[in-house]
């Protein structure tokens, strides 16, 4: 069985997912579990979306503050 | 192996993980921590030097070589140690908080993350050319700030992401171990910050 090649590319994978172990964080477990699927694969579609949600918020919040750290920001590079 | 074939094959393994980094960065990071070919930066610091080449003569023009090749020396040595700095630090402290790995896979975990920066860094210098600042209160500055201020708040969430992924990969920390050293790590990052700023040697670290 061990000259199979299914068997030897199982075993590889089985070894691959086993370098770290399942994480747990209590009670929100089931959550983490949920989101995380998210940023495994393709995760630039989540970034993208959080990101102009978060920077819409930002501005109905804090208004033209907004510009002036866009400004600030553009002088940083 | 001869030195040419080397070259190929990190330049390989290179491409393989900046795309993998982009599109699965989970398996990415997995497959990172389990190699020790530390010749892939090679191509992640030719990346920051090319970098550092097209910031400096946009920032100070291509008048003055001398003045050019100073600045450039200076921000890249200081790129450098910036990443053999926090590579260090977040290995040490990794460990203290429980983590197991090799600081070769820290090395290469932690050089990756530098891709986020390097688009930011590369995109804001292009923004600084196309659209000068500062931004005004009329409809489009309005609008261009809205999007660049998304567009740095998405380069710093795929960071954050692949922070993560270095240290529960390349250290086998979980979730709560990684919140331990981030909150040691954050205020370490701001000193560093306002030190790199006193000095005149970053506005915004590139770290």
């Amino acid at each position: 069985m061990k000259e199979d090649l299914y068997y030897r590319e199982l075993v590889k994978k089985m070894t691959e997912i086993a370098i770290v172990t399942p994480q747990s964080v209590g009670p929100f477990t089931p959550l983490y579990k949920r989101v995380t699927p998210y940023f495994k694969e393709k995760p630039w579609k989540v970034l993208a979306f959080s990101s102009f949600i978060t920077s819409t918020i930002l501005y109905l919040l804090f208004g033209s503050l907004l510009v002036r750290l866009a400004s600030i920001l553009q002088f940083g590079f | 192996m001869t030195y040419s074939l080397k070259l190929l094959k990190y330049f390989l393994l290179f491409t393989q993980n900046l795309l993998g980094v982009i599109n699965s960065p989970y398996r990415a990071f997995r497959r990172i921590s389990q190699t020790e070919e530390l010749g892939q930066l090679i191509f992640i610091f030719l990346l920051v030097a090319f970098y550092f080449a097209f910031g400096t003569s946009i920032r100070l023009g291509v008048g003055n070589p001398y003045l050019l090749s100073g600045e450039f020396n200076k921000l890249f040595s200081f790129a450098i140690l910036t990443f053999l700095l926090f590579s260090t630090l977040i290995y040490t402290l990794g460990t203290i908080f429980g983590g197991k790995g090799r600081i070769k896979s820290v090395l290469l975990g932690w050089s990756y993350t530098l891709l986020p920066t390097l688009v930011w860094f590369f995109i804001t210098s292009l923004i600084y050319i196309l659209f000068p600042p500062p931004r005004t209160l009329s409809f489009p500055g309005k609008a261009l700030s809205l999007v660049f201020i998304a567009f740095s708040l998405g380069m710093l969430f795929w960071k954050v992401v692949l922070y993560y992924l270095t240290l529960r990969f390349t250290l086998k920390l979980d979730l709560l171990r990684i919140l331990g050293v981030s909150t040691v790590l954050a205020p370490v990052i701001a000193i560093y910050g306002i030190i790199m700023y006193r000095l005149g040697i970053y506005r915004i670290p590139f770290i």
